[in-house]
C-alpha cells in the first residue's frame, strides 16, 4: 500500500497525528482500503492507550530516556509492581 | 516507613528539577515569566496565533448550531402537543453543550484560569513513566469520562422523570454547563498547578487546619452514603429476580478469570482479555435467562432482598482486601469496556428510533410534595434528585486525582475537564429519555415503593390509577405482560430507577434489533452494565474510605499508615463496610420504602461535597486575584449551597412527614407511645420501631452534612473576603517549570495548532519528548 503506516503514525506511534497522505494518482480501491487500515489503526490506537495495554511500552520507553542503563523490569514484574502500587493507594471510581 | 513511602509519591514533595524561573507567583495578577530553550521549536501558541478569527462559515456554522438548538428548545418548553419526539432532547442538549464550550468555557479560561502552555505540567516535570504520563487528550478524555460516569447519572434523571421532563432536562443541561462543568473544570486546573493535590490537600491549603478537616470528614461520610445508595439501587433490581441475581453473580467468576489470566497468562493485554470477558459476560446474560427458568436455577437464586444486601456487604468486604489485580482491576476494565460501549448503542438506538415522548413537561407533581417516587418539592428536590449529570461533587475526586497527573499541556484542561463533563451530561439526558420513553402508568407502577402498592400488580393498578394522572389508564394485563417480556416475575415496585431505564433501554433497543423476543436480552443487559458500575464504585469507595480512615487512625496510632499492615487495613475496612452496611440493611428493611426516603440523602451528600469544592475553588480564585470574575465560582457554589441547605433544612425540620425525617420520627414515635398496632404504612410495632431508628440515621446525617458544609463554605468565604480585602493571596501552585513539547488543546487541532506540530516533528528524536500511546 502506498500509503503505508510510517506516513500517518508519528514515530512515537501516535495515529492520526495529522491528515492522512493522500497519493492522488492512486487508484480508489487503494484509497478506500488504506482508509480502512488507517481507521482500523487509530481505533486500536486509541482503545489500547485507554484501557492501558500500552503501559508497559511507554514505561520502558520513559526508562530508555531518562534513566539509560538501569535495568528494565520484564513485563510480568512491572505489571506485578503497578498493581501493588494500587493496592497501597487506592483510586477513586464515581458513581 | 509507611509515611515515608507515601510522601514519597506526594508530588509536592519534589524538588524543581529545571528551574528556569524568573519569579514565583506571588498572589494577585503577577503570572511567573517562564524562559523555554530556545533550541526547541515554541511550546505554546502566540495569542495572537490563539485569537480566533471569525470567518463567513464558521459565523454561518455557530448561526445554524444555535437555531438547531432554539428550535429544539421550542419544541421541548414551549409547544403542547400530544406528543413530542426524542430526537428534540438530542438536539438541544448536543447544541447548546457546544455554544457553551465554545462560548463559556473559553471565557472561564481567558477569565480565571489562564493557562500557559510554556509551564510543563505535572505529567511531563514529574514524569515516571507510571502515574506521571503525558497522554494523548483524546486518549485521557476517555479515560477521565470512564473515571467519572457511572451509575449516577443513569438512576437520578429517571427517578425525577415523575416531575415530567422538562425540570429535569433544564437542570441536566442549565446546570452542567454553569455548575457541574465548571466546578470539574477548575478543581483538574487547580490541582494540575499542584502537582496533582487531593482536593482534601487542597482544602487544608486554602482554608486551613480546621476547614480542611471538616472538608475530610465530610468527604468519608459522603463516601459512605453514597455507597450504601448505590448498593441499594443494586439490591432493589436484583431482589426476586433470579435471573438477574444468576447473571451479575457470574461477573465475580468472570473478573477473577481476567485477573489470573493478566497475571499469569499474559500480563498487559488488557484489551484482549477485556474482549474475552465481555463474550463471557454476554453468555452470562443469556445464560440467566435459562437458569432463572429451570426449577433448581429459580429455587436457587430467587432472593430476598434482605439476603442479597448481606451478600452485597460480605462481598464489599472481601472485595476490598482481596489484591487489585485479582477482583477490582479486571472488573473495572469489563465496566470501562461496557460503558463507552452502552452509551454510544444507547445514543446511536436514540438518534436512528427516535420515540415519541407521551410525558406531560410538568407532571402533576411538579408543583406539589407528594410525589410517590422521591418525595419533596421540586425546589430544592429536583436539584438533589438529580446530582449526577448536572453537578457532581464525586467527580471533584477524580478530577484530583489520577487525571491531572496525565495532561500533557495545560489548555487541554478545557477539553478534558469541561469537556468531560458535558459529555456526562448527554448520557444523563439519555437516560431521563429512556425513562420517559415508557408508559407512564407503568413507570408508576414500578418506581412507588412497595409500601404504596403492597408489591402486588392488583395493589399497583389500584395506586396509581388513583394518583389522578390525565391519560392514565393501567390496565393488570399492561403489566403482567411487560415483565413476561422482560423475563422477570413481576416489575411492581422496582424501584430504585434502575429497572426502570433498563425497560427503557429494552423498549428503545428492541425497536432497532430483535424485537420483543429480545427485550428481556436487553432489560438485562441493562440490569448488569449498571450492577457492573455500581459494584466497582462499590469497591473503590470502600478502598478509599478505608485509606482515608486509615490516615485519620494514623494521627493517633502511627502504624495504621503503614499500608502493608494488613491487619490495620482490615480493620478500617470492616469499619467502613459496617457504616455502608447498616444504612444499607437499614434502607433495604425500611417500612417507607428505602429509595424513596434515602435518595434525597445521596443528592444533598454528592451536591455538598459540590459545594465544598466549589468553595475552594473560589478561595484560590480569589487568591490569584481576579475578582471582578469571582461569579463565575460564586454563581454556582451560591446555588449548590443554597439547594443542599435547604433540603437540608426541608429534611431537619418539615413538619410533613414525607419529607422531614425528623416529623416522620416524631409520628411514629407518638405512634408508638399512644400504643398503636399499626401506623402509616408500618404494619406492626416492629416496623414502627424500625421507622423510628431509620429516620433518626437520616436525621443525625443530614445534620452532620449541613454542618460540616456549612463550616466549609464558612472558612471559604472568610478566606475569599480576607483575599479581596488584601489584594489577593500568597499561591499554592507549584513553581512554574518551563515546559519541552507541544500539542493540541482541543479534540481537533486547529490550523496554527498542526503547523506548530509540523515544526516539532523536524526536531531530532533524543530532544523530542516521550509521550504514552505506542
Amino acid at each position: 500500500m502506498p500509503t503505508a503506516s510510517g506516513a500517518m503514525r508519528g514515530p512515537d506511534g501516535r495515529a492520526s497525528a495529522g491528515p492522512p497522505v493522500r497519493d492522488d494518482a492512486a487508484p480508489l480501491g487503494v484509497l478506500v482500503s488504506a482508509g480502512v487500515v488507517r481507521g482500523w489503526r487509530a481505533v486500536r490506537w486509541f482503545v489500547t492507550s485507554m484501557m492501558g495495554d500500552t503501559a508497559y511500552a511507554t514505561f520502558v520507553e520513559h526508562q530508555r530516556r531518562e534513566h539509560p542503563g538501569d535495568p528494565v523490569p520484564d513485563e510480568r514484574t512491572f505489571w506485578r509492581e503497578r498493581f501493588a502500587e494500587q493496592d497501597r493507594t487506592p483510586g477513586s471510581r464515581c458513581c | 516507613m509507611g509515611k515515608d513511602a507515601r510522601r514519597q509519591s506526594d508530588p509536592s514533595a519534589r524538588s524543581n528539577r529545571r528551574g528556569d524561573v524568573q519569579a514565583p507567583a506571588a498572589g494577585g495578577e503577577a503570572e511567573p515569566v517562564v524562559v523555554q530553550d530556545p533550541d526547541l521549536p515554541p511550546t505554546a501558541l502566540d495569542e495572537a496565533e490563539d485569537t480566533p478569527t471569525w470567518t463567513p462559515p464558521k459565523v454561518i456554522v455557530w448561526v445554524l448550531i444555535a437555531l438547531l438548538g432554539g428550535v429544539a428548545w421550542t419544541m421541548l418548553a414551549l409547544v403542547r402537543g400530544e406528543t413530542v419526539n426524542a430526537i428534540w432532547f438530542v438536539f438541544a442538549a448536543v447544541c447548546t453543550y457546544l455554544i457553551a464550550y465554545r462560548f463559556y468555557s473559553k471565557f472561564i479560561e481567558r477569565k480565571i484560569l489562564r493557562p500557559d502552555d510554556r509551564r510543563a505540567t505535572p505529567a511531563e516535570y514529574n514524569q515516571n513513566g507510571k502515574d506521571f504520563v503525558p497522554t494523548d487528550r483524546r486518549v485521557l478524555y476517555g479515560h477521565h469520562f470512564a473515571a467519572i460516569a457511572g451509575a449516577g447519572p443513569l438512576v437520578g434523571p429517571v427517578l425525577a422523570a415523575q416531575m415530567g421532563y422538562l425540570p429535569g432536562t433544564l437542570w441536566i443541561i442549565i446546570g452542567v454547563i454553569l455548575a457541574g462543568a465548571v466546578q470539574d473544570y477548575l478543581v483538574l486546573f487547580f490541582s494540575m498547578r499542584r502537582g496533582g493535590r487531593s482536593l482534601g490537600q487542597m482544602a487544608r491549603d486554602e482554608l486551613g487546619v480546621v476547614g480542611g478537616t471538616a472538608a475530610i470528614i465530610a468527604t468519608l461520610a459522603i463516601m459512605v452514603i453514597i455507597v450504601a445508595i448505590l448498593a441499594l439501587v443494586v439490591v432493589n433490581a436484583l431482589g426476586e429476580s433470579p435471573w438477574g441475581v444468576f447473571s451479575v453473580s457470574m461477573t465475580i467468576p468472570i473478573a477473577l478469570f481476567m485477573g489470573v489470566y493478566l497475571r499469569y497468562l499474559r500480563p498487559g493485554r488488557i484489551t484482549e482479555v477485556s474482549i474475552i470477558g465481555f463474550v463471557l459476560l454476554m453468555f452470562a446474560i443469556v445464560a440467566g435467562g435459562w437458569v432463572a427458568e429451570t426449577e433448581w436455577g429459580a429455587a436457587a437464586f430467587t432472593l430476598d432482598r434482605t439476603v442479597i444486601a448481606v451478600g452485597i456487604i460480605v462481598y464489599g468486604f472481601i472485595a476490598a482486601i482481596l489484591p487489585v489485580w485479582l477482583l477490582l482491576a479486571p472488573r473495572d476494565y469489563l465496566s470501562t469496556f461496557m460503558k463507552i460501549g452502552t452509551i454510544v448503542m444507547l445514543a446511536g438506538a436514540i438518534v436512528l428510533v427516535r420515540p415519541e415522548i407521551t410525558v406531560p413537561a410538568f407532571s402533576e407533581f411538579a408543583g406539589g410534595d407528594a410525589g410517590p417516587v422521591v418525595s419533596g418539592s421540586l425546589f430544592p428536590f429536583l436539584f438533589v434528585t438529580i446530582a449526577c449529570g448536572a453537578l457532581s461533587g464525586f467527580h471533584a475526586l477524580i478530577a484530583s486525582g489520577t487525571t491531572p497527573k496525565l495532561i500533557e499541556k495545560e489548555r487541554q484542561t478545557r477539553f478534558i475537564g469541561y469537556g468531560g463533563m458535558l459529555m456526562e451530561s448527554f448520557v444523563a439526558i439519555m437516560a431521563l429519555v429512556a425513562a420517559i420513553s415508557i408508559d407512564r402508568g407503568i413507570y408508576f407502577a414500578m418506581n412507588s415503593s412497595a409500601a404504596a402498592t403492597g408489591g402486588t400488580v392488583e395493589g399497583a393498578v389500584a395506586f396509581v390509577n388513583s394518583l389522578g394522572l390525565a391519560g392514565v389508564d393501567l390496565a393488570p394485563e399492561v403489566l403482567t405482560q411487560t415483565a413476561a417480556n422482560v423475563g422477570e416475575e413481576s416489575i411492581v415496585s422496582r424501584t430504585g430507577g434502575a429497572p426502570t431505564l433498563a425497560l427503557g433501554l429494552a423498549h428503545i433497543m428492541q425497536q432497532l434489533i430483535g424485537g420483543t423476543a429480545l427485550m428481556s436480552f436487553w432489560y438485562h443487559f441493562a440490569i448488569m452494565f449498571e450492577a457492573l458500575f455500581i459494584l466497582t464504585a462499590v469497591d473503590a469507595g470502600t478502598r478509599v474510605a478505608r485509606f482515608m480512615l486509615q490516615d485519620t487512625f494514623g494521627n493517633i496510632v502511627p502504624k495504621f499508615r503503614d499500608p502493608d499492615w494488613r491487619l490495620g487495613a482490615w480493620i478500617c475496612t470492616a469499619v467502613m463496610v459496617a457504616a455502608w452496611g447498616a444504612i444499607l440493611i437499614r434502607g433495604v428493611t425500611d417500612p417507607l420504602g428505602g429509595i424513596n426516603t434515602l435518595f434525597p440523602l445521596f443528592g444533598i451528600a454528592n451536591q455538598l461535597l459540590a459545594a465544598i469544592a466549589l468553595a475552594v475553588c473560589m478561595a484560590i480564585v480569589a487568591k490569584r486575584g481576579y475578582f471582578r470574575w469571582l461569579w463565575i465560582v460564586v454563581v454556582p457554589l451560591a446555588f449548590a449551597a443554597v439547594v443542599t441547605i435547604t433540603a437540608s433544612m426541608f429534611k431537619i425540620f418539615s413538619p410533613v412527614p414525607a419529607v422531614g425525617y425528623w416529623a416522620q420520627n416524631a409520628a411514629f414515635r407518638n405512634a408508638l407511645e399512644t400504643g398503636e398496632e399499626s401506623f402509616g404504612t408500618a404494619p406492626t410495632r416492629a416496623a414502627m420501631e424500625a421507622v423510628v431508628r431509620n429516620t433518626t440515621v437520616q436525621g443525625v446525617l443530614s445534620i452532620v452534612f449541613v454542618t460540616l458544609a456549612i463550616i466549609v463554605i464558612g472558612f471559604a468565604i472568610w478566606h475569599t473576603v480576607k483575599s479581596i480585602r488584601t489584594g489577593g493571596g500568597p499561591s499554592s501552585e507549584d513553581p512554574a517549570v518551563p515546559s519541552r513539547r507541544f500539542a493540541p488543546s482541543g479534540l481537533v487541532a486547529t490550523k496554527a495548532e498542526k503547523d506548530l506540530e509540523k515544526q516539532w516533528a523536524d526536531v531530532d528524536e533524543d530532544k523530542r519528548p516521550a509521550r504514552t500511546g505506542h
